[in-house]
This record gives C-alpha cells, structure tokens and sequence, in this order.
C-alpha cells in the first residue's frame, strides 16, 4: 500500500495550475488534453469520482456517509496501483479523511487572500464584497444546501483556518508552495515539488512540462479548445494568473478587510510584513 | 404494485435476516462493495444496511439502523435492482422513463444532471412515468428494448420542489436527515411494459438544444449510461451489455439534450422533447 499526496488549498490558489504541471510531466514534458486532467488528480469530494471507485449512488447518501465513503474511496485509492496517488483537496485538514495512515504527503498551495478574492468571486459569480466575507467565515462549509452538488459536504473554513489547519497538523510531511513563488521561479518551485513528490524528472522534461503549463499557454488552450472544469459563470477559468494584481481590482476598504480578517496568516505566510 | 405478467413461479425472493455469509476470495473486495467469484455482491451502505444479491433471484436484507423514512430501501430499489439485472443479463439504463405522445422516452444521464427533475417537468406537461432513476431494458433477440414495469417513485431535491411548485415539508423524505423528497406517492404511475423508443441524454452546457447523437457515438453514449456499470463489467457482462448497446441505438432514437441547469429553462428543454416526439 502506499499512501496519497494530498493536493490542498483554498479554491482559486493554483491547484488546477499544479495539477497540469503534473499532467504534463508525466506526459513528458508535453501539456496532455485537459479532459485527461482527472487522470492525475481527481477531486476527492468530487461524487462522480467517489461513485466511479465505490461503485455505489452517492446522491442517496447523508453528508454523514458521504465522509466514510469518501475515506473508503482514499482507502481504495492507496491499494489501487493504477489510480493516481493525488488527490485534490479544497477541506480544510481532516484527521479522518486524511489520515497519516493512508498520507504520503501533503502539498500546501497558497496565495495571497487579496489575489484569491477577485478570482473566488468570478468563480462563485459573487460580488467581490460577498467572496471576501466568505473567505472570512469560521466553520464555513460548503455544498451542505437543499440541492444536489457535484461535490460532498466541505469544510473549507476562513482562508487563515484553512492554511493553518494544514500547517498546523504534525501527522504527514507538509510542502508549502507560495503560487506568487511558481509565478517567478516556475522551474525552481516546480523542481521542488517535483521532488517532494518523489518525482525525478531530467531538467529537460521539467522545464518542458513547466513550459507546456505557462500560464498564458494554459489560457491561451482554453480559448481554442475550452476547459470543462470551468463553471458556467465565469467566462474563463484561467484568468489573468498575475500575483499582485488585486491592487488595481480591490477598492482600498475590500483590501483593508482582508489584511483586518487575515492579518495574522498573512504575516505567517509573507503577504504581509511583520509588525 | 401490481402484477402484469402472467402466472409464474417467484422471480426474486427477498429475506429480511442478518448477513453471516462471508466471501473467502471475492473478486473485488472493497468494503461497501464485494463481488464473489461466483458472481454473489455484498452491498454494505455503513451503519444502515447490508444487501447479499444473489444469482439474479435473491436478495438478503440486513437493516443496521431504522429511519423513520426507511432510507435503505433506496438501495434495495437503486444499486441492488442493479445488481439483479447485471446478474440476470438485463440492461439497467441510468434514465428515467416518460410517455411522451404515446412514446416511452428514457431521459438518461449521469447523477445530478437533472433526470428526475426533467421528468417531473415533463409530468407537470400531462406525460406519464414509467420509471425513476433506473429503466429496465430487455434486450435480447426477441425484445430489443422492452421496458419493464417500475414502481412509483420520483426522488426530487427540496430546491427542484421548490422551484416547480411543490411544497417539500408535505412529502415522505426518502432519507431522515437527506433534503429529499419521494413524489412517486402523488402520481398516476404508468406501470404497463412496453418498447423503448427513445434516449435523451442530459449534458449540462450553456446552450439549449436537443441534437442527435452521431451514430457513431451511440453505443458508447448508451454504455455509459448503464447503471453500476462497473459492476456488470466485474461480472463479466462487458460483452452482453455492448451487444445490447449496439441493438438499442440501431433500433432507437438517441439524442443529447444539452441545457444550462436552470430552472427557468425547464419548460424549453420540455417544449423541445415534446416538438421532437410528438405530444
């Protein structure tokens, strides 16, 4: 048995920028379809995926059994050579759900909150206002409503909960990856993740695989082919993909709120300078 | 339900009793489902129930944890019904079935795409139902598509009640801490058997428009529609099922039904099903 790499982060913070990197690693250095995206790494409360390995309707489970099928599912996931070993997560830690027992390690995506709020909300199509006080929200959870959701029941918690929860968990090796740090020393960051995952790609393949995924590579594909992980609401999934580009979208009150709901992770993390 | 058959000997027994069976060497031997070499599943849904299916005839109920709403027969009733058909080489297609104009349409489609919501729509329109969730297809020689008779059930979310007019509080919910309704109690259930004559398959885009399925595509489309597919496929009905596929999209209609999942546009979707099918 070996176990999974956990691919977490808050929504809008580069895991799907992650994820075809390493789609694009394991093809050589070449940028794989993005329907075959899902071969690296499903999302782990994605139903469709707990249904395809558990074989049972997950639409008629309780948000309850969701969590045990969602357990068993990693469980089968880590005794199943042919399935990829990461899985992408926007929970905020679960012992249960990512248990020691069945982690090889999890990789940390953050990015700056002010950064995150802009995308969140086209990707909610939201009010910027609205997604700030959502990434605010203690507790928060998501896809727990009177309707049916593609995804279980999360618990993403408030932007800081999130990211402390996974760094403050002492069971698996963590690997922290700054998005704004992949924007400006791609191959060095990539590198480094590459290798936290055991990963030993010639620098030939990684600098193709991290070519293949530029970000305006990567949105230059989705205008000519489209990207179908995209919501309906937003007109494109991958946006602009700058760091610092929320000083000419927030107004100076959305941006003071952020740094007053966040300023202590923010420190932590180097969005903000200390004192 | 009543019976429409003809005079025969019990076709499936099931027993309510607990499961001692073990399976020494299953085939597939994760937890919630194991298959044994002889073709026998174990369903176990934790802390609510346990079904042993067996040989397409038998089926073994185990209750772990009684609901007020008596969730585990959703199981019975979904992936166990299933499970009977793989084993009994029958087509369990992932669909809901309508009488729309006379003709029995199979709105198919993945979970969550809106199948029994369409249905209901459809229903609201005058059409009956024949099936939710899962259509029976006998497709063999003699029968190429002939739907089997279902039981009266339409599983439908809260917010779908709500934005068609229903008053969810007044419905059974099908599970006790599950926002979900069962509706089938309220309607004029078609149970009369009858030929299959048509597929439309539920894709969420931001265009509506109901177009044929190339040939080409439809017996894949068919196929990845069959419920518990995966099941069938571990119990070595791979062969069966595409045979099956294939005679139904030779003999039968499929189409994609393409909709941004919005309410709203319910009655469009409905509109364009009746204009192609007839009213």
């Amino acid at each position: 048995m070996s176990g999974l790499y956990w691919l977490a982060s808050y929504p809008k913070s580069g895991n799907t920028w992650v994820r075809c990197f390493l789609a694009a690693l394991s093809a050589g250095g070449e940028m794989p379809d993005f329907a075959k995206l899902t071969k690296t790494a499903r999302a782990s409360a994605a139903r469709a995926w707990i249904e395809e390995v558990l074989d049972v309707p997950t639409s008629d489970l309780t948000q309850d059994e969701l969590v045990l099928a969602r357990r068993a599912m990693h469980e089968i996931q880590t005794q199943t050579p042919e399935l990829s070993r990461y899985l992408k997560v926007h929970d905020r830690y679960d012992p249960v759900l990512f248990a020691p027992e069945i982690t090889a390690g999890i990789v940390l995506i953050v990015r700056d909150p002010r950064d995150v709020a802009p995308s969140y909300a086209e990707h909610m199509g939201v009010s910027l206002d609205y997604a700030i006080e959502l990434m605010g929200r203690p507790g928060r959870k998501v896809a727990d409503g009177e309707d049916y959701n593609l995804h279980a029941s999360q618990i993403f918690s408030s932007w800081s909960d999130h990211a402390a929860s996974w760094l403050e968990q002492s069971a698996s090796q963590v690997l922290l990856l700054h998005y704004e740090d992949l924007t400006d020393r791609p191959v060095e960051n990539f590198g480094r993740l590459a290798a936290f995952l055991g990963l030993k790609p010639d620098s030939d393949t990684l600098r193709l695989a991290v070519e293949a995924t530029r970000f305006d590579v990567l949105r230059a594909r989705e205008d000519t082919l489209g990207f179908g992980e995209r919501p309906v609401q937003m007109n494109r999934f991958f946006r602009q993909g700058r760091a610092g580009a929320w000083s000419g979208v927030l107004t100076e009150s959305q941006a003071d709120r952020i740094v007053g709901d966040h300023r202590a992770m923010m420190i932590r993390l180097g969005y903000l300078p200390e004192g | 339900m009543p019976w429409t058959g003809a005079e025969v000997a019990t076709d499936v027994t099931i027993v309510a009793r607990p499961i001692v069976e073990e399976f020494s060497d299953p085939i597939s031997p994760q937890r919630w489902v194991k298959i044994d070499t002889d073709g026998s599943i174990l369903l176990t849904i934790p802390g609510l129930v346990r079904f042993l299916v067996r040989h397409g005839k038998s089926v073994t109920v185990e209750i772990l944890r009684d609901e007020v709403a008596q969730g585990w027969r959703l199981f019975l009733l979904g992936s166990v019904l299933s499970m009977l058909c793989h084993q009994r080489r029958l087509l369990p297609l992932h669909a809901a079935t309508v009488k729309i104009g006379g003709r029995n349409i199979a709105i198919a489609g993945h979970s969550g795409m809106g199948k029994s919501t369409l249905a209901f729509s459809l229903m609201q329109r005058g059409h009956g139902l024949l099936s939710d969730d899962v259509t029976v297809l006998e497709v063999n020689s003699a029968q190429c598509g002939w739907i089997m008779p279902a039981f009266p059930r339409l599983k439908l979310w809260y917010d779908t009640c709500r934005a068609l007019g229903v008053e969810p509080e007044t419905l059974p919910r099908v599970r006790d801490d599950l926002p979900k309704v069962d509706y089938g109690r309220s309607i004029d259930f078609d149970y009369t058997p009858g030929p299959l004559d048509g597929i439309v398959i539920l894709n969420e885009a931001a265009e509506l428009k109901l177009v044929p399925e190339p040939k080409s595509h439809a017996v894949t489309a068919i196929l990845g529609h069959v419920s518990r597919r995966r099941i069938g496929h571990l119990l070595g009905c791979d062969r069966s099922l595409f045979a099956q596929a294939a005679m139904l999209s030779s003999k039968v209609e499929v189409l994609q039904l393409s909709r941004p999942k919005q309410f709203e546009l319910l009655p469009a979707a409905a509109v364009l099903i009746e204009e192609h099918f007839g009213r």
